[in-house]
């Protein structure tokens, strides 16, 4: 085989693995930084929710995607109203 | 020859390949590098998430059980859960602090949102107790026997019957519809009709298959079925999240002051018996502080003297009941006519005594007779208020023989002191409940935390705070 011949496979494989290398660092840290920003985003939405049960849309990779957010504190003080509104009928009919 | 040839041609292409893919083997750590310091920051605020609703759920339990507030002291924050859970704990530091020392405006925001979901209980509770008679007709009548005998068929006979009136009832809901329509102020009416529809649907459903035999529990799957799920708890947000005026907000403010604070009062009396003044959960004050105290009082007056400001707060009662009893006795002809008797005599009884030089007319006199018979009265009622004992809020003749409507209108200490604190600026009254609640569970008393953590050079801060007092 000739040395033009060698070269001439040899080159576009090298040049492909290479770009290949090349192109997945910006690449893994381009989906690491998309992948962080979604994730901060649901964890702001979950600071700024007030509700028991609240669903909204976040856009990762150009598709929506639907996010749940809770909160357990609203969850506790409306259970604690319900076991609190039990007390005080009965408090209305029981107490003198 | 050809040998030499090669090996240079060989030494060319690894040269060329090391100085190629040491470059590459560089970027390439490099970019893999930032992309792992990127997963870490998202990780680290991933964790302090955690760390901050650790924090919160760590919440000042006396505050809670007492007062309904959510709240956290300087020795529930910590690091604990950060620590465990962040990987990359050796390149970050983080630091956590209590945010946002309670104050009144706190209070505006939080005491209304935590009266406002109870107060269709509290409404319905003060008029059961004050129509506790009726209710005992109720107990007392066939139909309650009836189901308290255990004769399941005739009590589902009488609920068929019932159910089975849904013209009568519909007329009456529909003109309770319309009513409501036009006072919607809040707009909040179209989410309360697609709410009360979906769980009229599924109630319905389930009572039917429950009045034709069947027990499967069908009325807990249509009520968790996913979408009602979401309906009742879209209704739920809804509702605790409604705006209301200010004015309401002051009403509630002003009741929750009545309704959780100790008085002087330390048992309420009625024929039934007598029982410890309690909280409007029904939990005994001495059982929260140990002790009488004059709370109620002290928001109604701001003098932390406890002999003064109860003294206060009793003068006000007496001068409101000599008010409230002159002006029924105006009005009661029984008691004008011995009025107008009493006066005739004392005037008479003047005219004697002055040899005829000081004639002072009945029709005068009669209204000082009233005016002292309020002013005794007014002594009496004060005496049972503080004794812990209602008292009818008209001293009028008509009362005498209509059990139930003086019941409906019976007043007790805190009703007088709930009328009276009104008239204090709410600011005052927030003011003052917060040195209350400050003594009662700690003088240092936050509505949220932040975390502020470095890593590698960068620095992240976190916040939050109770839903209760966060803006709308």
């Amino acid at each position: 085989m000739s040395h033009t011949l060698e070269t001439a496979i040899a080159f576009p494989i090298v040049l492909s693995v290479i770009v290949l290398l090349i192109s997945a660092g910006p690449v893994l840290y381009e989906e690491t930084v998309d992948a962080a920003d979604f994730q901060l985003s649901a964890i702001r939405q979950s600071i700024q929710n007030d509700n028991i049960y609240f669903k909204s849309n976040l856009i990762y990779e150009g598709e929506s995607y639907e996010i749940v957010s809770t909160s357990p504190e609203r969850m506790h003080f409306f259970i604690r109203a319900i076991e609190d509104s039990g007390k005080i009928l009965i408090g209305g009919v029981m107490s003198p | 020859m050809s040998k030499h040839h090669f090996f240079c041609r060989n030494g060319g292409a690894s040269i060329f390949l090391c100085i190629i893919l040491s470059a590459v083997v560089l970027t390439e750590g490099t970019l893999y590098f930032a992309a792992r310091i990127r997963g870490a920051e998202a990780d680290l605020q991933r964790c302090m998430r955690l760390q901050i609703s650790q924090i919160l759920s760590n919440y000042n339990e006396s505050l809670l059980e007492k007062y309904g507030l959510y709240g956290i002291d300087s020795s529930c924050v910590n690091t604990q859960v950060f620590d465990t859970c962040f990987t990359g704990k050796g390149d970050a530091s983080l630091d956590a602090k209590p945010l946002g020392l309670m104050t009144e405006a706190d209070l505006r925001k939080g005491i209304p949102d935590y009266m406002q979901i109870r107060m269709p209980s509290i409404v319905s509770g003060e008029i059961l107790s004050r129509f506790k008679s009726v209710l005992g007709e109720i107990t007392d009548s066939k139909i309650f026997q009836k189901a308290k005998s255990e004769e399941t068929s005739e009590w589902l006979g009488y609920i068929k019957d019932f159910l089975g009136q849904k013209d009568k009832w519909g007329d009456v809901i529909n003109s309770l519809v319309s009513a409501v329509e036009v006072v919607d102020v809040t707009g909040k009416m179209k989410d309360i009709k697609d709410f009360a529809s979906s769980f009229q649907n599924a109630m319905n459903r389930s009572t039917t298959l429950y009045l034709q035999g069947d027990d499967t529990p069908a009325q807990a799957n249509d009520i968790l079925n996913p979408d009602n799920l979401s309906n009742i708890i879209g209704y739920v947000d809804n509702y605790m999240n409604l705006d209301m005026p200010s004015i309401a907000d002051d009403i509630m403010i002003n009741e929750y002051a009545v309704s959780f604070f100790d008085s002087k009062i330390e048992y309420t009396k009625d024929d039934a018996g007598e029982a410890p003044e309690s909280n409007l959960l029904g939990v005994p004050f001495t059982d929260i502080h140990g002790n009488n105290r004059a709370d109620l009082e002290y928001i109604l007056t701001g003098i932390n003297d406890e002999f003064v400001s109860v003294g206060t707060a009793k003068i006000l009662i007496y001068d409101m009941r000599i008010i409230i009893n002159f002006a029924s006795y105006l009005v009661d002809k029984e008691k004008m006519n011995k009025a107008k008797e009493i006066a005739q005599i004392l005037s008479a009884a003047i005219e004697v005594v002055s040899v005829g030089t000081v004639v002072v007319k009945a029709e005068i006199l009669q209204f000082a007779v009233l005016y002292v018979w309020a002013l005794g009265q007014g002594f009496v009622d004060m005496t049972k208020l503080i004794e812990g004992e209602s008292v009818s809020l008209f001293d009028h003749s008509a009362l005498s023989d209509q059990e139930i409507l003086a019941d409906a209108i019976s007043t007790d200490y805190r009703d007088y002191l709930g009328l009276m604190l009104l008239a204090v600026p709410v600011e005052w009254k927030l003011s003052r409940i917060l040195t209350i609640l400050k003594k009662d569970c700690g003088n240092e008393l936050y509505t949220g935390v932040s975390l502020s953590g470095t890593f590698r050079g960068s620095q992240f801060v976190m916040e939050d705070t109770y839903d209760a007092y966060s803006p709308a």
